[in-house]
């Protein structure tokens, strides 16, 4: 059915739309219109027609009545004197005014949006620097996009992974058979050395060793010396600054020499490098010739001696694509030749569903999507870290903006009745909408001045918290001016966006006859945005205290053995022939429980091959392994299951191998059971091993690893060979101090020229979740910075509600309302919300954290104590915040508040 | 069919001459206009209400609103003593236009041409 009144109404409401039409105006029209229905209404059309007819009549030209309207208001001459015709607003200066007066009458609501605004900014532009230092990482090389580093995908019975290790003879085969190679540079890393100069040593492990092509190839800048020639020698070594003033103070290291390692060799300094910029994966302070080390030398025919880093660089306008493809065949025409000599077969492997293949990376990949792949010249970033950051940038600009939003519009009554005031006297939408969003600019502006402030002081915190070495000047950085600007206009339109829309669409008879009450209009929306700020918060404090929690689990988790005052010395191999004594001495001292020399320990590098159980379905599998003596299992606490220990007469057990209950439940052995089964090594002459042990199973490496095979083998054992040696030492529990005082003392004895170096294994755990560690306390901080910005939204929300009922609480306490339900009043709405918001952020969080929890083999399980756990302290935080303004309306005397009236 | 230009010009002393005969409001108008002229001339809502507009604030005709009995309001115009003044002049005007077209269309006017 058509109804008249209806139809007249929402053509009414059409017509409000229109500038310059008073509410008389409309009226009048409104009148006419009827008129002319109930004329045609007599002259036999039905309602709906004559409603059609008569308002399309009227409507029709509808801009040409209010062009009329308009110039026959201001008599046709020099339309609306006020309104500027430059794009600056002529009225500019009075907004300012008002913008500061506004912020000078209500101090509290200014200093939450600005400080809000500040914080919001600041943490914004700090995650945008450090993500813009992550992304900008190896930029820097003037043929960046066309230099790749050479990765590794293989598959080898069980075994597979990537990585970013190669071949000695890789880059020289593939620049003479993959023509679109022009030049590559290869890049050793040799284990940590001592370097004498005179009467100083020190233990250098940032030292690499490359190829003459390096300084070819990248962008590294050399100081002193011949790019070509410096690392072409033997035995030639190029220093940093730091590192030429560390051993030579002022005097001119080129020509001098240094002598590295055990033997005191030579090496001959050709030149000095300017330290590589921390936005480079190549990290070094010195650099030698490759051509130095024997063993790259050496091992020149093994396509499986996987130890350097290769880059090539493509012709200038080569594809990679067409460059990569040809690399499998490369692969497949020179790797039978090296399995065959190593006595395997690489049709086999393919035969069993592996494979074998090298990737190229664009170099500016490497730094952030490496997590996988890893990279032995420095550390890798990680992309999902950008991500996440990136996402607690937005949400934390956005909490601050909505804050920014809603107390603009809270405060709309006292705003409203300006609007009024300023529509009546001629001002149009636009330009009141440019009102308020002068305003909200100025306020991001001195937001962002304030965010400046904040950055500067707390950029040493946040670079100590993150690891990294970000600067921040306005100067030196013109694109940070740029996004600070940006910023700027960004949060000072998007969050004057709201008001500008809102706050100019009243009507100025409706406002300023009090018909709109006490900023009724976008409650809704108020309370959907601080559902939406609280989500967030909460989102993010579950997934802190989830981050935290298999942090901490991590930790804590049993090993297997126990890390606890375990001391690593280093540079055991130092030691030579005297190795055997020192472990003896050390032993003695009162303060170490037992000690152990070994190739290797827990978080150190193992040795992995394959391994033949000589039984009928005798299949390889693959076994990591230490070289190790009888000392070892009880240094470490570990627990034999079956079996026995090596005895202290190395050489009756160099035949002898202790596997970890995970090998014997590979081989299908119960632990009692394998005892005298007897390991082949292929790998090793076809070496045969009795088992004579079996231990529990332990992590060797992280908890983000599980656990696999893992054996022992006794020193005295031909299998393989491996140049590190370490002494692991349990020290008793008291008196740590003391006995490394003793421990550093005998070292001297033995040692006198060289440095003392150890570690405590629990720290080398711990490192190894440093970076899980940085990031998971980066991402509380930013969940405190959320979660206050959000509170300071919500006081000033409280405390602008509390200001609407002054009266309202008066008139109820004078009638017998206690405090408490005073602000049970007040509360109410803001705890409901915070529970919707609650309600909402829960199975987010839970989806989010669960996925991050699939990249660690021993994880958490979530439980819903950490839900209520978080929970809680958002509503404890929100209730404190609450109460905080709730309880000082509940306690005010009645009277003051009801006396004005 | 009347053309815009006419129509403008002569819009003023048309509502003038109306309203000289009492108070008036805009349909009103619209059709005591379409009336006399036997539907030639038609006035549209967005010719009118702006020229009423405009002699309001001329001072040539003052406005009143009325309550009708079925609740509804209607804006009432009259002339003031400005306007009473006004259409004097437009009516001279006017009637002197007319006497030259009148004696231009007669039977032989005198006309000293080339």
């Amino acid at each position: 059915m058509f109804n008249l009144e209806k139809a007249i109404k929402r053509w009414r409401k059409k017509l409000k739309k229109f500038e310059g039409l008073e509410p008389g105006d409309i009226e009048e029209l409104e009148g006419h219109l009827r008129d002319k229905i109930d004329h045609l209404l007599t002259n036999g059309y039905d309602a709906k027609e004559a409603f059609e007819k008569a308002s399309s009549d009227t409507t029709e030209g509808l801009q040409d009545v209010i062009r009329e309207f308009r110039t026959s208001r201001t008599n046709g001459k020099n339309p609306q004197a006020w309104k500027s015709r430059s794009w600056v607003p002529s009225l500019l200066p009075n907004y300012m005014k008002v913008t500061f007066r506004n912020f000078w009458r209500q101090k509290a609501y200014g200093f939450i949006n600005i400080i809000g605004l500040a914080i919001g900014i600041a943490s914004c532009l700090l995650i945008f620097i450090y993500i813009k230092h992550e992304l900008s990482y190896d930029e820097f090389h003037k043929n960046a996009n066309r230099i790749y580093r050479v990765n590794i995908d293989y598959k080898w019975g069980n075994q597979q992974g990537v990585g970013s290790t190669t071949p000695p003879p890789l880059g020289k085969t593939f620049r003479e058979e993959i023509p679109e190679i022009e030049s590559y540079v290869r890049i050793y890393k040799p284990q940590p050395q001592i370097v004498r100069h005179g009467d100083r040593y020190f233990s250098e492990s940032s030292v690499l060793a490359t190829d003459s092509k390096f300084f070819n190839v990248f962008s590294f800048r050399l100081l002193k010396g011949n790019p070509q020639t410096v690392l072409e020698k033997p035995n030639s070594i190029v220093l940093t600054p730091e590192m030429a003033r560390k051993y030579f103070d002022d005097e001119s290291p080129i020509g001098q020499t240094l002598e590295i390692g055990k033997h005191k060799t030579a090496y001959t300094i050709t030149g000095i490098v300017a330290p590589p910029p921390s936005n480079s994966h190549i990290q070094f302070k010195m650099l030698t010739s490759i051509s130095t080390y024997r063993n790259v030398e050496y091992f020149d025919w093994s396509w499986v001696w996987n130890q350097l880093t290769t880059y090539v660089m493509l012709k200038k306008n080569a594809s990679p694509a067409a460059a990569e493809a040809k690399i499998s065949s490369v692969v497949n025409q020179h790797l039978p030749a090296t399995f065959k000599r190593i006595g395997f077969s690489f049709q086999e492997l393919l035969d069993n569903g592996g494979h074998w293949n090298y990737h190229l990376q664009p170099l500016t990949q490497v730094w952030l999507h490496s997590a996988q792949i890893g990279n032995v010249l420095g550390g890798t970033g990680n992309i999902l870290y950008v991500y996440i950051l990136g996402t607690a940038a937005v949400f934390i600009l956005l909490i601050a903006c909505i804050n920014f939003m809603n107390l603009a519009t809270a405060r709309s009554v006292t705003r409203g009745k300006e609007v009024g005031i300023r529509k009546t006297l001629g001002s149009s939408r636009q330009s009141l909408a440019g009102q308020f969003l002068v305003e909200s600019l100025i306020y991001s502006l001195i937001a962002s001045f304030l965010a400046c402030i904040i950055i500067y002081l707390a950029l040493p915190n946040f670079n100590e918290m993150a690891g990294t070495h970000l600067a921040f000047s306005l100067i030196n950085q013109p694109w940070i001016i740029l996004s600070l600007l940006g910023l700027t206009v960004f949060v000072g339109l998007f969050s004057g966006s709201y008001p500008a829309v809102a706050l100019t669409s009243y009507q100025p008879v409706e406002v300023l006859k009090g018909t709109i009450k006490s900023g009724t209009k976008g409650k809704k929306l108020r309370g959907t945005l601080v559902v939406g700020q609280f989500v967030i918060s909460i989102t993010l404090i579950i997934g802190t205290l989830i981050v935290h929690s298999q942090l901490k689990f991590m930790q804590n988790k049993d090993l297997g053995f126990n890390k606890e005052q375990v001391l690593a010395i280093e540079n055991g191999k130092n030691l030579g022939n005297s190795q055997g004594t020192f472990r003896q001495e050390l032993a003695k001292i009162d303060g170490i429980e037992s000690a152990s020399l070994t190739s290797s320990y827990p978080t150190k590098s193992d040795f992995t091959d394959f391994y033949r159980p000589k039984t009928k379905s005798g299949k390889d599998l693959p076994i990591s392994s230490i070289l190790t003596d009888s000392h070892f299992i009880n240094t470490l606490g570990i627990t034999l299951m079956a079996g026995r220990n090596f005895r202290e007469d190395a050489k009756a057990d160099s035949a002898s191998v202790i596997i970890n209950q995970e090998t014997a439940k590979n081989i299908g052995w119960k632990p009692e059971e394998a005892i005298g089964k007897k390991l082949i090594y292929p790998g090793g002459n076809n070496q045969v091993f009795t088992v004579i042990g079996v231990m529990n199973d332990f992590n060797y490496y992280s908890l983000q690893n599980p656990i696999g095979p893992f054996a022992f083998f006794n020193r005295s054992s031909k299998s393989y060979t491996t140049s590190n040696d370490y002494i692991v030492a349990r020290f008793k529990p008291d008196q740590i101090k003391q006995t490394l005082k003793k421990l550093s003392k005998l070292w001297n004895n033995f040692m006198p020229q060289t440095p003392f170096e150890y570690e405590f294994l629990s720290d080398r755990f711990a490192a190894q979740y440093r970076s899980q560690m940085r990031m998971g306390l980066i991402f509380g901080v930013f969940t405190f910075i959320a979660i206050l910005i959000a509170c300071m939204g919500l006081l000033g929300l409280v405390t602008f509600a509390t200001e609407q009922r002054t009266k309202e609480i008066g008139i109820r306490k004078v009638l017998g309302a206690t405090t408490g339900n005073i602000m049970m009043l007040l509360s109410k709405k803001f705890v409901q919300l915070i529970i919707i918001a609650f309600l909402i952020a829960c199975p987010i969080a839970y989806v989010g954290m669960q996925q991050w929890l699939q990249d660690f083999a021993y994880r958490i399980s979530i439980r819903p104590s950490i839900f209520v756990l978080a929970g809680s302290l958002a509503f404890l935080l929100v209730l404190v915040t609450v109460c905080f303004q709730t309880a000082q309306a509940a306690l005010s005397n009645p009277v003051k508040s009801l006396r004005s009236e | 069919m009347i053309s815009r230009e006419l129509k403008a010009a002569s819009s003023k002393p048309m509502i003038l001459s109306i309203l000289s005969h009492g108070e008036s409001y805009g349909y009103q108008i619209i059709q005591n206009i379409e009336e006399l002229s036997d539907g030639e001339w038609k006035w549209s809502e967005a010719m009118l209400y702006p020229v009423l507009h405009r002699m309001n604030s001329e001072g040539l005709i003052q406005s009143r609103w009325e309550v009708m009995d079925n609740g509804r309001k209607r804006k009432y115009y009259s002339l003031t003593q400005n306007g009473k003044e006004a259409l004097k002049t437009e009516k001279k005007q006017w009637m002197s236009v007319h006497e030259v077209l009148k004696s231009l269309w007669g039977p032989n006017p005198e006309l000293a041409l080339g």
